[in-house]
């Protein structure tokens, strides 16, 4: 088995003479321009033009920009078996075959599907609300697990302990945007993102504790802000971007895995022969002296992707309250009661205002005009931003908050996840169901 | 009604411990001034707490750095879940837990 990775979540497996891809992510630029790759693929020799597209099947993880890229899938043929696991909600499937995709197998978690040649695949379903998936793959005794950005069960990851694994890829960094969009003050913020790293890395090491690889490879992760005004979140005090070396450190101190691998873009495990480095040295500098580098070189591109958005649709204000009243109206009582807030929503420029989408409203009427004085959760926003999510020309309103080009604020203080599962995946019936176990 | 019991010295002072019984499994935590028992399962995904750390009254899970209350059970940064408890009763010297087969769940979640 010949593993080569490219970045973020991205692998391509080759064994028994098949190759499958995972994630592929190709661009730069993810997020309203906000994610570059660790290390900028073109730097390694990586683009849509030289990479291998001669693959058997494509495994996608999730519908997040980073894992699953619309411009990246282009290159690929619509017939090409696509394997993703099957969700509570057919959202991933749709999304694809909107894309044209015409050959998609749903797999359920945990089950193992046979291939050609003796190669096999299992997907694991995260734990959580959100979509999210893990690939294990084995072929003649080998066995690859790429935990993509999932969070697994603790039995899942039991299971793959057992399993005896050559090769795991693992997240190891934060890949949002809390805490650091809070206007938390100095102190607290530099406390905050100093506890959130330290759990990310105490994460790291217990997964890869219970899944006990031969090899474990940092991946999926960190994202790269390469834009100078949002250059300050890769700052190691600032921002929960880890770097991958300090991750692969950490597993060498702990001794939880034996092998602790550093892989950079278009680097090969092999697993007769180990690790072939393949990137060049440019790429292997130390982290913040290649971001330096990097942010200054892309600064015109990212300027002129800025200067290029769209304006925001003049009947903004209007649309955004029809999508989240019925949004919200379509909610049960139950579900409402559950998610017990009042997003504010403080849109800047031409075409913005102010709302409040109140979810404890008796209803009919769920969006009020003005911020109420007892919002729970503040969203600040430039129109031009919000307003694609609003027309329907961006379907997964999550990407908005993943761009880290807006602004929070939370009264009291408190992670309300009910109204996060409902902007990353308002339906209904999911999210009913979803807290009427819990 | 299923129950089990320990000496109040098997339980290590602000260190999780696991106690399984009929098909049951349990973390019981003592800090100074209380012993609890919860379920030992992180309702995020189903960590075992046992393994995690207790630090000011917080339990932190070993999976992905959820907290919880340790007197209340409520995850502090997530305060829409909560662990579910178990009775616990105690004389000072030994202590009993019980519950239903239908579990206890803590006080009720508040978003």
């Amino acid at each position: 088995m010949r593993v080569t990775y490219y970045g973020q979540a991205c692998t391509l497996t080759e064994a028994g003479g098949l190759k499958i891809l995972t994630d592929p992510w190709l661009t730069e630029g993810a997020y309203h321009g906000t994610w570059f790759h660790t290390h900028i693929l073109a730097d390694a020799g990586v683009t849509p033009d030289t990479f291998p597209k001669d693959i058997d099947y494509l495994f996608l993880s999730h519908e997040h920009q980073d894992h699953l890229d619309v411009a990246t899938l282009k290159h690929f043929r619509p017939d090409l078996p696509l394997l993703i696991c099957r969700f509570a909600t057919p959202k991933l499937r749709n999304f694809l075959q909107g894309l044209g995709f015409t050959n998609i197998r749903e797999l359920p978690s945990g089950e193992r599907l046979t291939l050609e040649n003796g190669v096999s695949v299992t997907i694991f379903g995260t734990a959580e609300y959100t979509n999210d998936a893990a690939i294990l793959i084995e072929h003649d005794g080998v066995r690859m697990f790429n935990e993509t950005d999932c969070k697994l069960s603790f039995a899942d990851l039991e299971r793959l302990g057992s399993l005896s694994l050559d090769l795991g890829f693992y997240m190891f960094s934060g890949a949002n945007w809390y805490p650091m969009l809070y206007g938390y003050p100095e102190d607290v913020m530099l406390d905050l993102v100093r506890r959130r790293r330290r759990t990310l890395l105490r994460s790291l090491l217990q997964r890869v504790k219970l899944t006990k690889p031969r090899f474990a490879v940092p991946a999926a992760g960190p994202c790269t802000v390469l834009d100078p005004e949002l250059f300050w979140l890769n700052d190691e005090q600032r921002g929960i971007f880890v770097d991958p070396q300090i991750a692969v450190e950490e597993l060498r101190q702990a001794g939880v895995a034996p092998n602790p691998l550093y892989m950079a873009v278009s680097d090969v495990w092999d697993s007769r022969t180990g690790l072939e480095p393949h990137a060049p040295a440019s790429i292997r500098v130390p982290r913040q002296e290649y971001l330096r580098e990097a942010s200054e070189r892309m600064a015109p591109a990212i300027a002129a992707a800025r200067a290029a958005e769209h304006s925001a649709d003049p009947n903004l204000p209007s649309l955004l309250v029809d999508h989240f009243q019925q949004l919200v109206a379509a909610q049960t009582p139950a579900a409402r009661q559950r998610i017990n807030a009042k997003l504010a929503l403080n849109v800047t420029g031409k075409h913005g205002g102010q709302w409040t989408v109140d979810f404890t409203s008796p209803g009919p009427s769920f969006v009020r005009e003005g911020l109420l004085p007892d919002w729970t959760y503040k969203i600040e926003v430039e129109d031009r931003l919000i307003s694609p999510y609003m027309t329907g020309e961006e379907i997964f309103f999550e990407d908005l908050l993943l761009s880290l080009r807006f602004r929070g604020a939370r009264q009291p203080d408190v992670y309300n996840e009910p109204l996060y599962h409902f902007l990353y995946e308002p339906d209904p019936e999911k999210l009913h169901n979803w807290y009427a176990t819990r | 009604m299923p129950h089990v019991d320990l000496a109040l010295t098997d339980v290590p002072l602000n260190s999780p411990f696991r106690v399984t019984h009929a098909g049951m499994n349990l973390v019981v935590m003592r800090t100074e001034s209380q012993i609890v028992a919860y379920e030992d399962s992180c309702p995020h995904a189903f960590w075992p707490l046992s393994e995690g750390s207790i630090a000011n009254g917080v339990l932190e899970c070993p999976g992905h750095g959820w907290e919880f209350d340790v007197a209340t059970g409520r995850c502090v940064n997530a305060p829409a879940y909560c662990l579910t408890a178990v009775t616990v009763l105690s004389d000072g010297h030994n202590v009993r837990l019980h519950w239903e087969n239908k579990q206890i769940p803590a006080a009720s979640p508040r978003v």
